[in-house]
């Protein structure tokens, strides 16, 4: 269970959270959605070790790890994707998800072994020596994955992973998801494609300016007239109902 | 059988190489033996060098420092104390260590160019304290080593046992970095360089790979003062710490290639023999005529080949070495 009590973040005289509470469960997947400033990415940050919270706490399984450092947080397993990917542009893919793997194995060889079966997973296999900066965008978002995945996360952040993405890759990014939560991964999606975010999760949590304005299934998230106000805007009832 | 040739045709730098060191016991040149003990000295410091700089892409600008500090711990220690070279160049290795780690563990917190001007700086200071610390290091006048020739002294009659002591240090420093390209740092030390935040995210402590890189850098640039303050017989500030130092390292590394553990042989093999012909040429015709040529020289080099001498050297190596294997194949 990874868990979020009352986590505060100003930068400045810039409020961004203002007291977050939620939780994630293993077997959940869960969506963040909310307007551009809403405080999603930083709640990331905050929840991995980037940015320390003003106040509130972060907790695994009821242990504490908020003020860890980002690569403390991953060894524990919880690990991130950027919205912007960040992929080591000159090392081929197959390396990119090695050094994943390195955080679980000291032995280089057995992490290419396990970096491998990420790649298959990930239908990379044949792009494994090519330079990662060379890849497209939506392979690029896959080999974010695949380098989360390699790290054996329990609780994967995705930041808009299908930002950017064609309607066919969308669905292959859907699909590829429900299948990581196959493994048991709890999983947290920032997502700004709504058809993808209210088929994909359990849960969806709206952030507006710093708040969790609602927590809950996705039926009655869309039908929040909170939400929609904030964030959907008044069309979206009618194309949904 | 198909695979046999193309290891042989593979293992020829080796071949080349073994040839090369022995043919170095055939030298008796000093001009030629003093170029080489130079070249291979500084294989080895630009190999130093880019453990830190290289590989974790950290511009140092202070390596002289270290080189300095290992070449007067050394000598002090055998002045003062009798202690043999051999002993004093791991003390000074180690001492030198210290300082490089802790100069990091405070310097890591700055970025890119505050770390390059911070090590710049640092330099500086080390060798103001050597020049102007008289009662240690007798300040400008130098230190002069006594001359006692011996194995345990470090200390040899004909330049080839300081070529053939230079060559183990440079091959030593090429290995590691061989060694540590494939192993867990050099993984950690790339994903630094590449990106650090990503690199975090998947747990890698990139602050303690950069400390491991830079203690370890530190280590091998202060044997390499020691080496050269036994080959000399005389230190002074100047001569071991100058910043000149600081920048030829990152210079050899650069034209050889960055990065890769072959890099600095072939920038050292390129930059000083032609620094020490081209000052031999113009040197007396027309003052400073050798550096400006020099410079040019490395604009070109630079330009044409950005990621560096080495990695051109190698492709060419393969494509020759890929079409002969080819050949034996396709014939046999």
């Amino acid at each position: 269970m990874l868990r979020v009590e009352g986590l505060y973040k100003a930068f400045g005289g810039l409020r961004v959270l203002e007291g977050i509470d939620f939780q994630v469960a293993e077997d959940e997947i869960v969506g963040l959605i909310g307007p551009n400033g809403a405080g999603k990415t930083t709640l990331y940050n905050v929840i991995t070790g980037y940015y320390k919270p003003d106040a509130g706490h972060v907790l695994l399984d009821d242990e504490d790890i908020t003020g860890l450092s980002p690569a403390q947080v991953c060894r524990l397993g919880l690990c991130r994707t950027f919205q912007i990917v960040k992929p080591f542009g000159n090392l081929s893919v197959e390396k990119n998800v090695a050094i994943g793997s390195l955080v679980r194995t000291r032995s280089v060889k057995e992490a290419h072994r396990a970096a491998m079966e990420e790649i298959l997973f990930l239908g990379l296999e044949h792009l494994k020596d090519v330079p990662s900066r060379s890849l497209t965008l939506s392979d690029r978002k896959r080999l974010e994955l695949a380098r989360a995945l390699a790290t054996k996360p329990r609780f994967l952040l995705l930041d808009e992973v299908m930002c950017g993405l064609n309607p066919t890759e969308v669905k292959g990014m859907l699909d590829l998801i429900r299948r990581i939560h196959d493994r048991g991964i709890g999983i947290v999606v920032i997502e700004h494609i709504m058809t993808a975010v209210m088929s994909l999760s359990d849960r969806v949590v709206v952030l507006s300016q710093g708040k969790v304005i609602k927590d809950g299934t996705p039926q009655e998230v869309s039908c929040d007239p909170e939400v929609i106000k904030a964030y959907l805007g008044e069309g979206y009832q009618h194309a949904g109902t | 059988m198909k695979l046999d040739k193309g290891k042989i045709i593979n293992s020829w730098p080796f071949v080349i190489a073994i040839l090369g060191i022995l043919a170095i016991s055939k030298i008796e040149n000093q001009y030629y033996l003093g170029m080489i003990f130079n070249t291979l000295l500084w294989v080895a410091i630009a190999g130093s060098w880019q453990i830190v700089g290289g590989y974790a892409g950290e511009f140092s600008l202070g390596h002289a420092a270290f080189f300095g500090i290992g070449a007067y711990t050394s000598t002090l220690l055998y002045i003062h104390f009798s202690v043999s070279p051999w002993i004093g160049m791991f003390i000074g290795a180690a001492f030198a260590g210290i300082i490089g780690f802790l100069l990091s563990w405070t310097c890591f917190r700055l970025r890119g160019h505050f770390f390059t001007l911070a090590t710049l700086a640092f330099g500086q200071v080390v060798l103001i304290i050597a020049t102007s610390w008289r009662s240690l290091t007798s300040g400008s006048e130098g230190l002069l080593l006594p001359i006692k020739m011996g194995f345990w002294q470090m200390s040899f009659e004909s330049k080839h046992a300081y070529v053939y002591l230079v060559l183990i240090y440079a091959i030593s420093v090429i290995l590691f970095t061989y060694v540590m390209e494939r192993r867990r740092l050099g993984y950690y030390l790339i994903a630094y360089r590449e990106n650090d935040e990503a690199a975090r995210s998947l747990g890698v402590n990139t602050f303690r790979a950069r400390l491991t890189a830079s203690t370890i850098s530190a280590f091998f640039t202060a044997i390499g003062g020691t080496i050269y303050a036994q080959y000399t017989f005389f230190i002074e500030p100047e001569s071991v710490l100058p910043v000149t130092l600081s920048i030829q390292a990152p210079l050899v590394s650069i034209v050889g290639g960055l990065g890769t553990p072959f890099g600095p042989l072939f920038g050292a093999v390129l930059i000083l023999p032609l620094s020490q012909f081209l000052r031999g040429i113009f040197g007396s015709s027309f003052n400073g005529l050798h550096l400006i040529i020099y410079g040019l020289i490395l604009i070109v080099v630079l330009l044409l080949m950005p990621s560096g001498l080495g990695p051109v050297i190698l492709k060419g190596w393969r494509k020759i070495t890929g079409a002969q294997v080819k050949k034996i194949n396709a014939s046999g």
